[in-house]
């Protein structure tokens, strides 16, 4: 088997799109309908992939009713002025969309109408247009990019829902991702999470089975984290000098000059995308499968014994945020950040679907592959290290 | 008068989606009567305008001639919910379709006027849904409500704006069969009508039971529910003093900036809502691709 280093970055939101569709085939039971999903999914990456500006999360539905014109209508939506994200993603809206990134995290608790009403808002994302995030870059940098910047790809490469991500090669001659943050959304969401009665209200209603409270200090905890790019910064590095000489696993590393409270620059990693994986041959896609699965659960066990994180869920949410880095920096046609829900339900859908295939290797199905809540008892015999057997709230990683 | 209960609200968010879905065109042939660059279509795309729909109906309901109308004749009663989507959608259609789509809306609105004939129980007079007089009272409801709420929930229009908006809209009234000459063109002139036909309103039984109904529809889904608290609130908030004497509402408190951020992240939730079904992002955004191009044919020419 050649070695080959994957760049897993440029495949994970895909895989995700496409495990989750298996796992919802699953359920239903019938094989025909998991392979037409499985298509589907796939048939949106590629277009997604084919966009040229690739927002995989608005992509496929509004560049295809585009059409031709779709470059044009880009343009058009754009958003222009702190003003336009005020007006997108104010309101509760943003605050709705980073919800729907926890989505599939509480997806068992949420109604249908929820899920779909959430899916399609993460749809409604728009990236900014060249000027706004130069005007962002030069307001934390103190320097236009193209000053801040060898050279600066005005063209976004993804789009999130509080930021996008722009390629460029710094002075001295690194091609670094650099992550923008949309000017006035942190304003926008710390005012709508204020809202408290409203937003109890909501999550009673979107996830009626779920603990309210708990959810919404969830919430609270995971937006204020990621307004500010700079705890995100620290803990990319961590991960960074975690797998650092990795064989197979690279977790690109931060550019501290070039990091702000809303720019995040990191090493630029290239890679390969998941509708091109699946077109590998059978080794290759097995060291793919396995080294996605390692990237999960090495992660995951080794970070907890190493304390980085005592609590599985605290544990997988760390990964989730390390992963987000993984994305962007990589040529990711994916939201770079989505729930560490997503990421459980997506490596346990990984390990059912894709490693019992393997013929070597860890071919156990991981203990742990929902959030804690519903975590099984492991054996005791298990040679992973113990993770939800412990106090759930025993110190969190900081 | 007919009496009798009405049938329950559900489905309101998604028979109004599909409607609003259906109605934005995909490819019109022309930019309509006001065009993307026009104060109409930002008052049709404003946070506010859920509230403004409820308040023009809260205003147009105080004619009881009008009201009387829609009692006797409409489907209001039977399908409530059938009935707001068809109107939303034909004020969509108007707003946003080319002429030709627009024009046959509302010849076929007219045609149905056409039969729209009776006596009010309440006044003893007679009534046409086709009399000049009662389609500018709709429409007068319908553009003051537009004003009222961007300027307590949306955002507010300048003065030049809102002038602007109330000379747009009389193209609306003209379709409908009202004489030109008739319709206010101006804010003031607007306010001069209110002041004018304010004798002819008041709250019959018919009124009062379909506004107690539109406020506290039943058998909304639970998640809209607790929304239309809110959308209803602001609704009388912004109704003028006049109307809510007649209506006999308590005198809402005054809007803090506590409560107007509230309501919007209500509204927000609610357009969300509205988002997640079928259509109408992509219907959305036909709009704000349009409203930005003309946006920056604009900066261009000038």
């Amino acid at each position: 088997m050649r070695a080959r280093r994957l760049a897993i970055a440029a495949g994970i939101g895909a895989v995700s799109v496409a495990a989750l569709t298996l796992l919802r085939g699953r359920r239903n039971g019938r094989p025909g309908t998991r392979r037409l999903r499985l298509e589907r999914g796939l048939a949106a990456v590629r277009l997604a992939a084919r966009g040229g500006a690739r927002y995989a999360t608005s992509a496929p539905r509004l560049f295809a009713s585009a059409g031709e014109h779709r470059e044009a209508l880009r343009n058009d939506l754009a958003l222009q002025t702190a003003e336009d994200v005020a007006a997108t993603l104010g309101t509760m809206k943003g605050v709705l969309m980073k919800l729907g990134q926890m989505a599939s995290y509480i997806n068992e608790g949420l109604t249908p109408a929820a899920r779909r009403t959430l899916s399609r808002l993460q749809d409604s994302a728009r990236p900014m247009s060249p000027d706004l995030a130069a005007q962002v870059i030069a307001e934390e940098l103190g320097l236009p990019p193209d000053r801040a910047f060898a050279a600066w790809d005005p063209e976004p490469i993804a789009a999130a829902s509080i930021g996008q991500v722009h390629r460029a090669i710094t002075h001295n001659g690194r091609a670094v991702a650099v992550k923008v943050q949309y000017p006035g959304i942190a304003e926008a969401i710390e005012a709508d999470l204020g809202n408290v009665a409203l937003l109890r209200r909501m999550l009673r209603v979107i996830a009626p089975s779920q603990d309210a409270d708990a959810l919404l200090a969830e919430l609270r905890d995971r937006i204020t984290q990621e307004l500010d790019y700079r705890a995100e910064a620290r803990s990319q590095q961590l991960f960074a000098h975690f797998y650092a000489g990795h064989p197979t696993i690279h977790v690109p590393g931060v550019v501290g000059q070039l990091s702000a409270r809303r720019v995040l620059t990191s090493e630029l990693a290239g890679g390969a995308r998941f509708a091109e994986l699946a077109g590998w041959p059978q080794a290759e896609r097995d060291l793919a499968a396995e080294t996605i699965y390692r990237f999960v659960f090495r992660s995951l066990y080794q970070a907890h014994t190493s304390s980085t994180a005592t609590h599985i869920r605290a544990t997988t949410c760390s990964m989730a945020a390390a992963r987000s880095r993984f994305w962007t920096s990589g040529w990711s046609s994916a939201t770079p950040r989505t729930s560490c829900g997503r990421w459980s339900t997506w490596s346990a859908a990984c390990a059912s679907t894709m490693i019992p295939r393997r013929s070597a290797g860890p071919t156990r199905t991981p203990a742990c592959c929902y959030p804690a809540r519903r975590c099984p008892p492991r054996p005791s015999s298990s040679r992973w290290p113990s993770s939800t057997t412990r106090s759930a709230n025993q110190d969190r990683a900081p | 008068m007919t009496t009798g209960s009405y049938a329950d609200a559900a489905g309101l968010v998604e028979r109004s989606a599909a409607a609003y879905a259906a109605a934005v065109p995909v490819t019109p042939e022309d930019d309509g009567f006001f065009g993307p660059a026009s104060v109409a279509w930002r008052v049709s795309t404003d946070l506010a305008a859920p509230v403004a729909g409820l308040r023009s109906l809260l205003i147009q309901a105080l004619h009881p001639l009008a009201m009387a109308g829609v009692d006797q004749h409409s489907d209001w009663r039977t399908d409530p919910v059938g009935r707001l989507a068809a109107t939303s959608a034909y004020e969509v259609t108007v707003t946003f379709g080319d002429r030709a789509s627009a024009t046959r809306a509302a010849r076929r609105v007219r045609a149905v006027h056409e039969h729209v004939r009776g006596v009010d129980p309440v006044t003893g007079q007679p009534y046409a849904a086709g009399d000049p007089a009662l389609l500018l009272w709709v429409h007068a409801g319908l553009v003051d409500s537009g004003l009222a709420t961007s300027a307590l929930f949306g955002t507010p229009l300048t003065a030049a704006d809102a002038d602007r908006y109330v000379a747009e809209m009389t193209i609306a009234a003209e379709l409908l069969g009202v004489p030109h000459e008739m319709i206010p063109d101006s804010v003031a002139a607007l306010d001069r009508y209110f002041d004018g036909v304010r004798a002819d309103l008041r709250r019959t039984p018919a009124a009062a039971e379909s506004m107690s109904y539109l406020l506290d529809p039943p058998g909304l889904d639970v998640d809209i529910a607790e929304l239309w608290q809110d959308i209803r609130d602001a609704a009388v908030l912004a109704l003028p003093g006049w109307a809510i004497q007649m209506y006999g509402y308590a005198e809402p408190p005054p809007l803090t900036a506590e409560r107007r951020t509230e309501i919007r992240q209500a509204l927000g939730v609610l357009d969300a809502v509205f988002l997640g079904e079928p259509g109408v992002l992509e219907a959305r955004q036909r709009i704000i691709a349009r409203m930005r191009s003309a946006g920056k044919r604009q900066a261009g020419a000038t």
